[in-house]
């Protein structure tokens, strides 16, 4: 497929294809990480987010306009991911990450949308249930930071301490590069390619220009 | 004992610095640095920090090494 030439080399398309990721939370983080999936040909990706388009999320989600101010996130982003590739398949589910929600689907990665703590805890304990990825990515301020998680490493209880959370600053272009990682990661291991970010945390700074990596 | 501290996120605004170095007792655990830091920075004091030894994850009793990075747990998206 022309769609796909200049990726051919680098991933299992088919595979892709084949392939279902659900995303949980599609504002800043979810919604690049579904961007790029959707332009890679992820075949199937499922959105939960149970919130609404707000003008305070137009600095950096990526899917939404000014006309959107008040409808569903999730049906916005599927209409949105749908123009940019009408070959894959979007399921939407208007409902809040929880972590009993029944998901009726088949899933083979779960990615990280949320803002936060608990609704990444839930996600992460809905994806080792099903013997799953879950790939944590997280921002705020200048900084973000991405790690994969799965049934064999360490999990998010073990590295980030419960701290007192506020609502926090962010740019589109902190949320951008995070998300970025978290779908390289999702398709690198949708198609069997390279290493990936197991037992480590993968930290990048911007206003320092400095990149940390963790090992855990 | 000399150790380089890098500080990320938003302990370097708190604190104004990127880095610095750092005269440390020898044998001192993390916890004990932490209280050290929260002295000399009073801003970090109600702050929960992770800690990185030498590029891996350290915890409160593990012992400080020449390689100190300081990093906010965080949650946004």
């Amino acid at each position: 497929m022309e769609r796909y030439a200049r990726q051919s080399d680098l991933v299992d398309q088919e595979k892709l294809k084949k392939s279902s990721v659900l995303i949980g939370g599609v504002g800043g983080l979810g919604g690049f990480s579904s961007l790029y999936l959707a332009l890679a040909g992820v075949g199937t990706l499922i959105l939960v987010d149970n919130d609404i388009v707000e003008e305070s999320n137009l600095n950096r989600q990526v899917l939404y306009r000014e006309e959107d101010i008040g409808m569903p996130k999730v049906k916005i982003a599927s209409k949105r991911l749908r123009e940019i590739n009408p070959d894959i398949n979007i399921i939407p589910l208007q409902m809040e990450v929880k972590k009993d929600m029944e998901i009726p689907y088949e899933v083979d990665v779960v990615i990280d949308g949320m803002d936060n703590l608990d609704g990444r805890l839930s996600l992460e304990s809905l994806a080792m249930k099903r013997g799953i990825p879950f790939i944590f990515g997280a921002v705020e301020g200048y900084m973000g930071m991405v790690s994969f998680i799965d049934n064999s490493t360490k999990k998010l209880e073990d590295f980030i301490h419960r701290f007192k959370s506020e609502k926090t600053q962010v740019l589109g272009a902190t949320a951008g590069f995070i998300a970025s990682i978290q779908a390289l990661e999702a398709i690198k291991y949708l198609s069997g390619k390279g290493d990936l970010l197991k037992n480590k945390i993968l930290l990048y700074d911007a206003l320092s220009t400095n990149f940390l990596e963790v090992s855990l | 004992m000399k150790a380089r501290i890098r500080y990320f996120g938003r302990f370097a605004i708190e604190i104004g610095k990127f880095s610095e170095e750092l005269e440390v007792p020898e044998n001192t655990t993390v916890r004990e640095f932490l209280e050290i830091l929260r002295e000399k920075y009073p801003k970090l004091k109600d702050e929960t920090i992770e800690v990185s030894i030498g590029g891996k994850y350290a915890r409160e009793e593990d012992k400080i090494g020449d390689e100190i990075s300081i990093y906010p747990p965080i949650s946004g998206g």
